[in-house]
């Protein structure tokens, strides 16, 4: 259970130059929840992420976990990079490996538990491949079995597809579903992308800009939430257009305010 | 055939492109129109001379060995002073001015200062040697510790990474790159020291030679040594290419020509 409790974060060094970044969210997500935060850019969606993960402090409010006060990163959540984050001098599996190597996990043990969720993400045969010689779907598999090879119970994800072309996001998106099915994870994601949200999330976070806030939170209750069909159902494009037109909303009154 | 040819041109580029220099060179030799450039046998003649007159190989021995104590000095130096510099606030207040001061300044200016100090000999050609490598050394080990990926270092925080071993994991393999294009380029100046020591001191190593060769124009005995000089710079530099090739083929971003 995660509860977000009043966060705020304000940016700048003086208050003349302080930028509004999160102002009093409120949120709580239950174990095994996907919950995506989705918003325009500067609607604070990433900084909220990082002040979950503990890599960034909030100005006011808290972040619980378990009922436990969030002060930094810890071994029960992890992230997954926008950019992907890999280290280009090491190959995939000291690339998984990472994490377990820095928690002085053995080399023989952190080597089996990243081969397997090097398998989990279907990137067998690749183990000896630098990044740079993936491709950015690929390397996005490489991202997410790093985070998934600490287990954690909380997983954090960044716009993870968001650099990816349309077709590879689309099987990224599929194969996430499967890859996590039994993970039994709770799972946080940030996205611009409504079809995205839609179809992965349990409920979806809409956020606006200028300061950052939560709008609404929406749930995602589909009769075949999560397959391909129902991605062309008429309840879920309804939804889209319901995020679409809120988001729209939350954009044009940002903008008329700033005229 | 042809494809053939195209290969053995690529694979010995630098070879086959210097060709038409050394044509020009023997024409312009040939036709008497300077002093400076003679015929090439008489560069080949010149080596002989070089070679009899004095105990060639001894010198260009004292000269190796200014060049790489005053190069290890100015690697081991520069590394430490740059990698400080670029991690550590309280040192950057320190040295940075120097450093900043040094990058700009003609570090030739300050040779005639170290004879003044060292006195007429290796010594000096060793600090000389040492002051060229150290700055290059310095700049690039400074800018490779900064150029680390604010990513990578959040993605190391975020797992639970020490300081220590975000230093060691992430930090220093990010440096590589750049500290290794330091030592190539510090290999370079550190021949620009070298050279340019012995010839202001004029009495020792290949410097010496150069300098004797020059102002008594014996213009097949300067071009040979000269010869000498690029040779090695050329050599010794290449095997720093080959630790580049060897160790940081996984970056593109740094410049390695």
């Amino acid at each position: 259970m995660i509860e977000v409790v009043d966060v705020s974060k304000v940016y700048g060094p003086t208050p003349e130059e302080q930028v509004v970044a999160l102002q009093g969210v409120s949120l709580s997500i239950k174990q095994g929840e996907f919950v995506s935060l989705i918003g325009a850019s500067g609607c604070g969606k990433t900084t909220l992420l990082k002040i979950l993960d503990g890599l960034i402090r909030p100005s006011q409010g808290r972040v619980e976990i378990d009922g436990n006060l969030v002060t930094g990163p810890g071994p029960d959540r992890a992230v997954v990079f926008q950019d992907f984050a890999l280290m280009p001098w090491a190959n995939v599996i000291e690339n998984v490996a990472f994490g377990l190597s820095v928690r002085g996990v053995p080399k023989r043990e952190r080597m089996d538990i990243s081969a397997e969720h090097i398998a989990q993400v279907g990137l067998v045969g690749f183990e000896t491949k630098n990044p740079g010689q993936l491709s950015g779907g690929m390397q996005q598999r490489v991202g997410l079995a790093r985070a998934l090879a600490v287990k954690p119970q909380i997983l954090l994800m960044d716009e993870p597809f968001g650099s990816l072309d349309a077709q590879t996001r689309h099987l990224m998106q599929e194969d996430l579903l499967g890859m996590l099915e039994e993970e039994n994870l709770t799972v946080v994601f940030v996205t611009h992308d409504m079809d995205e949200a839609v179809y992965l999330s349990d409920r979806v976070a809409i956020m606006s800009p200028r300061p950052g806030r939560v709008v609404e939170v929406l749930d995602v209750d589909l009769p075949e939430s999560g397959s391909a069909e129902g991605r062309r159902s008429p309840e879920f494009l309804e939804l889209t257009n319901y995020i679409w037109e809120k988001l729209r909303d939350a954009v044009r009154q940002q903008e008329e305010m700033s005229a | 055939m042809r494809h053939h040819l195209r290969e053995i041109f690529t694979r010995y580029s630098m070879i086959v492109g210097l060709i038409p220099l050394v044509i020009l060179f023997e024409l312009v030799g040939r036709s008497g129109y300077t002093i400076a450039i003679p015929r090439l046998a008489e560069v080949v003649d010149g080596l002989e001379t070089a070679a009899q007159r004095t105990d060639l190989v001894a010198l260009i021995g004292t000269s190796l060995q200014s060049l790489f104590i005053g190069y290890i000095l100015g690697v081991v130096v520069g590394t430490i002073v740059g990698a400080a510099i670029g991690l550590n606030r309280t040192a950057e207040e320190i040295f940075g001015v120097y450093v900043n001061m040094l990058i700009g300044a003609p570090i030739a200016a300050f040779v005639p200062l170290i004879i003044a100090l060292f006195g007429l000999g290796q010594a000096s050609i060793i600090i000389t040697v040492f002051a060229f490598t150290g700055i290059v050394v310095t700049v690039n080990s400074m800018t490779g510790v900064r150029s680390v990926d604010s990513s990578l270092l959040e993605m190391a925080k975020s797992l639970g990474a020490s300081r220590r071993a975000t230093l060691s994991r992430i930090v220093l393999p990010s440096a590589l790159p750049f500290w290794l294009a330091g030592l190539k380029m510090g290999m370079n100046r550190a021949f620009a020291g070298l050279v340019l020591g012995e010839i202001l001191v004029a009495i020792v190593g290949i410097g010496g030679l150069i300098i004797f060769a020059g102002s008594s124009f014996r213009m097949g005995e300067l071009w040979a040594l000269i010869g000498i000089v690029v040779l090695m710079s050329l050599m010794f530099a290449s095997v720093i290419g080959g630790l580049q090739r060897r160790f940081t083929s996984w970056s593109i971003s740094t410049e390695r020509s």
